[in-house]
């Protein structure tokens, strides 16, 4: 009870609240900005959350979390096109409602149906999450090693519609965890010793520097290439009638319950992300409107159910992707693996040590992510009529601005050592230019990161448990955890392969 | 694209590997037996399966598969133009000093980025802007720097702790530079009517701006230590 009493604390005071305040608003603004990711906001806002305490810099990441994910359906809503792969199947209904003159329902719509799957989700975290965790506590080397590898495979044969291409990129993250100094012998393990040795690569390829690269400058690399085509600009859109009516809400009871469910199954597993579980909840709404008993109106034909199934489910996967995250250290999509990089460079450890050692932090976070729903529902109701300006904001400066930040942002890491911010900067732009050419190419960056959040992990306790069995390999396959954990990973990869296969 | 890719990658890899075996084997601490797979294991195994992958995927693409999504020439130059400027910022950044070198590529990405390519009939245009946009900085930053200097000086004098705090030196910085940026907008906009000289107003504005905003939020509130270079006050 007083872990819970200073975890709310944590998060009640008005430092935090401004924080949470303007990281909505942040996040809100770069969802409704077509190609501007959530995972790109939150790697723009690590730097600031670095500098503020462990609750405070979680609560600023949360509250852009919330903010992206339900931004992006502004564009999606007003222009048909999706702010970001969370709001691809709002554009449906969306876009149709604003055609018969019914934006303003359609913003209120998602915006209500956001905070629902947000609040559903965060209550499936509370509830789930802990129960994990303790899971956690059967885990030694071995299982965890094991469990590693479930992360680096899932993701890879997920996130790529190609699996070689999702196991190169994750490989390439390993190879970069892997650099500078022996986690066990402190050897050095860079290229070139002799002339890098007093170098900041000794240190090894820092998390921040590297996810703002991959995430914030190779995006705003791929987005120069639509600068030509001008801003977007909505036209005089009337947005009136803004709230949707309760009682058509609670008729649609069937169509939320079902949304949240998918949306925080899909985000529990690693690797899926939004884009799947709006899709999922999107089809399964239009089914249950398709039924000759229904007296919903029939998605598909610009209606708020259409609206209403895919906002539900993109805001339930936010609490659904913290749970793997929070309790077993394994991201459910980009953006949480973003989130739990904050976590990590804050020295906090996931699993069964955060909820024992931390419980006051973890109160903190789900009460940070309810404030995050609770702002995201006040803020986008109340400027539902200013949002929408945001798409008149030129790319033309708010591409530099992004270069900017992001390169500054990775030199504040070390801001008092100039060489190695300056270092991480060169670190933040390489990453950049090797994610926009990566995903020119149809490669996947997200297991990238993964890499370079297991790869510590995945060396130490792989090294821990052969050790332990005295130099046996075949440890992990000994041990029942462990096993089903290999199993999982070959299934993953094995279903992949036949998926690809069939589809060819 | 999507066949140089793995092609860069397969020479990434023998790269890797090359590495990987010539680290020196060090087995953890308390290992007599040697039992620990050792600090060139894991390495080894990584640089592998990206040398496989790589392999399989050079063989597996075609050139059908090749993007049919050229790229144009003026976005393909914005990017290079990005990309070198953006080297040329860190190589410098020492040297110059953040407040410079921020404001000088802030300037060029946006003037450029507005006329949507390069052209050398855009050279003088961008020159005086460049001027402008340089001096515009040089001041909002004096300015900036003598009004927190003023009101921290004002604090200890006077014994009251608000007015040497951050929070508050930064917010009335944020105030009084808001206003002066807003007026000169405003003047601006009188003066300059043609679009070259929309192109210059706003590019020559906007990067002063967000410098000076990036100075007051890194420095100001978080005390990073941004290189001073060639700004000496």
């Amino acid at each position: 009870m007083e872990e819970l009493a200073n975890g709310i604390l944590q998060v009640l005071n008005l430092e935090t609240i401004l924080w949470i305040a303007l990281g909505e608003v942040l996040g809100i603004i770069l969802g409704a900005l077509p190609g501007l990711t959530a995972t790109m906001g939150i790697a723009l806002m690590l730097p600031i959350s670095f500098q503020l305490s462990k609750a405070t810099g979680m609560a600023l990441l949360l509250g852009v979390y919330c903010g992206a994910v339900s931004g992006a359906s502004i564009p999606a809503i007003l222009l048909g096109i999706p702010g970001n792969p969370n709001a691809i199947a709002t554009v449906y209904d969306g876009h149709a409602m604003t055609q018969k003159g019914l934006a303003g329902q359609a913003l209120g719509g998602a915006v209500v149906a956001s905070f629902i799957g947000g609040i559903a989700s965060l209550l499936l975290l509370v509830l789930f999450s802990p129960l994990i965790a303790r899971f956690t506590l059967l885990f030694g080397p071995a299982e965890k090693a094991t469990l590693a590898l479930v992360g680096l495979t899932i993701i890879a044969s997920v996130s790529a519609e190609n699996l070689a291409k999702g196991v190169l990129t994750g490989s390439m993250g390993l190879a970069l965890a892997l650099l500078g100094t022996d986690p066990f012998t402190v050897a050095l393990r860079i290229p070139f010793p002799d002339l890098l040795a007093k170098t900041p690569l000794t240190s090894g390829i820092k998390l921040i520097p590297a996810l703002i690269g991959l995430f914030g400058i190779s995006q705003a690399l791929s987005d120069l290439e639509r600068i030509r085509e001008g801003y977007l600009s909505p036209q005089q859109i009337r947005i009136e009638k803004v709230f949707p009516p309760l009682r058509k809400i609670a008729r649609m009871w069937r169509i939320i319950v079902e949304s949240t469910g998918i949306g925080a199954l899909i985000g529990a597993i690693p690797g899926t992300g939004a884009s799947i579980a709006v899709f999922l909840s999107y089809e399964r709404a239009k089914k249950i409107t398709s039924s000759r008993r229904s007296k919903l109106e029939r998605v598909g034909t610009g209606c708020l159910e259409g609206v209403m199934a895919p906002e539900v489910a993109n805001n339930a996967v936010t609490g659904g992707a913290l749970i793997p995250a929070l309790s077993l250290g394994i991201p459910g999509d980009s953006s949480t693996a973003v989130l739990l990089g904050a976590l990590l460079i804050k020295g906090v450890v996931p699993g069964n040590q955060l909820f024992t050692q931390e419980l006051s932090l973890v109160y903190a976070i789900f009460f940070s992510l309810f404030l995050s729903n609770v702002f995201m529902l006040t803020f986008q109701l109340m400027g539902v009529r200013i949002f929408p300006k945001v798409l008149s904001v030129p790319m033309a400066m708010l591409i530099p601005v992004i270069i900017v930040l992001s390169l500054i942002g990775s030199y504040a890491i070390e801001g008092q050592a100039i060489l190695s911010a300056i270092f991480d900067m060169g670190v933040a732009l390489f990453l950049g230019i090797v994610g926009y050419f990566l995903k020119k190419g149809g490669y996947p960056i997200a297991p990238i990161v993964l890499g370079l959040i297991l790869g510590g992990m995945l060396e130490e306790n792989f090294r821990t448990a052969v050790k332990l069995a005295g130099g046996d390999y075949f440890v992990f396959f000994t041990k029942p955890i462990a096993l089903a954990f290999i199993v999982l990973a070959f299934l993953s990869v094995g279903l992949t392969i036949l998926r690809t296969g069939r589809n060819r | 694209m999507r066949r140089a890719i793995p092609r860069v990658f397969i020479l990434i890899s023998i790269f890797y590997l090359i590495f990987a075996f010539s680290l020196e084997e060090r087995r953890m601490i308390g290992d007599e037996r040697g039992w620990d797979p050792g600090s060139r294991a894991l390495p080894i195994g990584t640089g592998v399966i990206m040398l496989a992958t790589s392999i399989y995927l050079t063989l597996r693409e075609k050139p059908a598969a090749e993007s049919p999504e050229k790229l144009d020439e003026g976005s393909a130059r914005l990017i290079l133009l990005t990309i070198a400027l953006t080297v040329f910022y860190i190589l410098l950044f020492r040297t110059t000093g953040f407040i410079l070198s921020t404001n000088a590529l802030l300037f060029t990405l946006i003037y450029f980025n507005y006329r949507k390519g390069m052209e050398w009939h855009m050279v003088p245009g961008f020159g005086l802007g460049f001027v402008l946009s340089s001096g515009f900085v040089l001041l909002i930053y004096s300015l900036g720097r003598f009004i927190t200097r003023s009101l921290v000086l004002y604090g200890k004098r006077s014994d009251l702790e608000l007015f040497s705090g951050k929070l508050f030196t930064s917010g009335v910085t944020v105030v009084i530079l808001a206003l002066i940026f807003l007026a000169t907008l405003f003047i601006s906009g009188k003066i300059t009517r043609s679009a070259e000289g929309k192109y210059i107003r706003i590019s020559a504005l906007t990067a002063p701006a967000v410098t000076e905003i990036l100075y007051l939020v890194f420095k100001q509130i978080f005390l990073v230590r941004l290189a001073k270079g060639l700004i000496t006050w």
